[in-house]
């Protein structure tokens, strides 16, 4: 279970009964769930179109597309097989075929929903994010964004952690990131057309003809680079780093399906994520947005977690020149 | 009018500094990566700084230092590290390979053409 207030998740709701709603209101309030009511049943375009999302509740009774219950539960799950299922039924005796751990996570009653809790800590705020880490990664991020974007605004939501595996917008930059304590991938997600209109306004370092897409990737290489650059010198414990360590060595495939826009890291663990929305400074309007993802698929050791610039002679100031 | 060598795989950055130091008066050459540069450096004998990237594809900043050195014979070239990396052992390599300035991206403009103006000076 994460200790930091500020991570949050998302959750698609399928409900039809309004003392439901409000019992699931205020348990996702509560477990800093944000609850995305589907308001139109007839489609499972929902599914499909919500990336970032944590899980799925759903009620026995609602129906989309002439399905409910346990076929409904079915279809969700074969959509979205990564996404936990909360599911709620008005008599447990009914529910034959299904049983947690295959299609749902958890089957719950309005009155005995202690399923949810232990599932939400299983399931979706399984992994300890120490705050500091969380915080350097956002600060780390702000300034390698606006090395290279220029007079923009940054907005920024509460982190927050999916399980889906869908990518999103049209282009990632993605890079490893690895210490004595962590290991795994950095990803970097936006438009192209959003980073082009940025460079033909000159709000990039490039020139603003430069609009190619090769350019385009640039830009968001160099600013993962930077993130990444910055999170090593700060979080990386350098010292106990060997090179030649075996578990370092230790790689497994990544799989990409650009028919379903998905990526797979090898690893059900909820992914940490954060959304930033890049605006113009003179007018505010939104030029790009960036959404931006860690998955620690090959090692996660919290407990060794340190902050490597509390010490004089390690601190760096960027951006200086240090003359041999 | 002194010439530059800027060498990094990013294209942002290639153009970030090579703008700010042709504002100042100085010529600029650029190559992708440290394979390219040494070539630039093979066939021009007019640039007498190179500031180069150190993690870059088909060669690194620092072997392209090292080079520089041993292959090419050139030890009076000023070389400048501009990089994400500030691990004092690579920093070290830097050293021993003449490397003169090491600066930390994020960058700032003036940094850099301070560093150029003192060294080429």
């Amino acid at each position: 279970m994460t200790d930091s207030h500020d991570i949050k998740t998302k959750a698609l709701i399928f409900e039809h009964d309004g003392e439901a709603d409000n019992i699931l209101k205020e348990l996702c309030q509560s477990h800093s769930i944000t609850g995305l009511k589907a308001s139109n049943p007839s489609t499972f375009d929902l599914l499909n179109s919500n990336t970032d999302l944590g899980a799925v509740f759903v009620s026995d009774k609602f129906i989309v597309e002439d399905q409910h219950g346990e076929s409904l539960v079915k279809t969700i799950h074969k959509l979205r097989p990564e996404l936990p299922i909360f599911y709620r039924v008005e008599d447990t005796s009914s529910v034959k075929a299904l049983t947690p751990g295959q299609n749902v996570s958890c089957v719950y009653q309005l009155d005995k929903f202690d399923c949810i809790e232990q599932t939400i800590s299983k399931h979706i705020f399984s992994t300890h994010y120490p705050t500091p880490l969380v915080q350097g990664m956002k600060e780390i991020s702000l300034d390698a964004i606006q090395s290279n974007i220029r007079n923009c605004v940054i907005e920024i939501d509460s982190p927050y952690l999916v399980k889906d595996q869908i990518i999103y917008g049209e282009l990632m930059s993605l890079i490893p990131i690895e210490s004595s304590w962590y290991r795994g991938y950095m990803m970097l997600q936006t438009t192209e057309a959003e980073v082009i209109s940025m460079i033909e306004n000159g709000m990039t370092p490039l020139n603003p003809k430069d609009t190619d897409f090769r350019f385009v990737n640039s830009l968001l290489n160099e600013i993962a680079n930077m993130i990444w650059g910055g999170i090593k010198r700060k979080f990386a414990d350098k010292d106990n780093m060997q090179a030649d360590d075996s578990s370092l060595r230790t790689q497994v495939p990544i799989s990409v399906n650009h028919f379903h826009k998905y990526i797979s890291f090898g690893t059900t663990e909820p992914q940490l994520c954060f959304h930033y929305r890049i605006k113009n400074e003179f007018d505010e309007t939104q030029c790009v947005e960036l959404y931006q993802k860690f998955v620690f698929n090959l090692a996660w050791l919290p407990e060794n977690f340190q902050e490597t610039n509390d010490t004089v002679e390690e601190m760096v100031d960027s951006g200086e020149l240090e003359l041999f | 009018m002194a010439q530059v060598l800027v060498v990094d795989d990013s294209a942002t950055v290639r153009n970030e500094v090579s703008t700010f130091l042709k504002n100042n008066g100085f010529a600029v050459e650029t190559a992708d990566d440290g394979k390219q540069g040494l070539d630039k450096l093979r066939s021009d004998s007019a640039i007498k700084l190179v500031i180069s990237d150190v993690n870059m594809p088909n060669m690194d900043g620092l072997t392209m230092a090292e080079k520089i050195r041993s292959e090419l014979g050139n030890q009076t070239v000023n070389i400048i590290m501009l990089t994400t990396e500030s691990d004092p052992r690579m920093k070290e390599r830097g050293k021993a390979a003449g490397v003169k300035g090491w600066i930390v991206k994020p960058f700032k403009g003036d940094a850099i053409v301070g560093a150029v103006r003192k060294l080429v000076s």
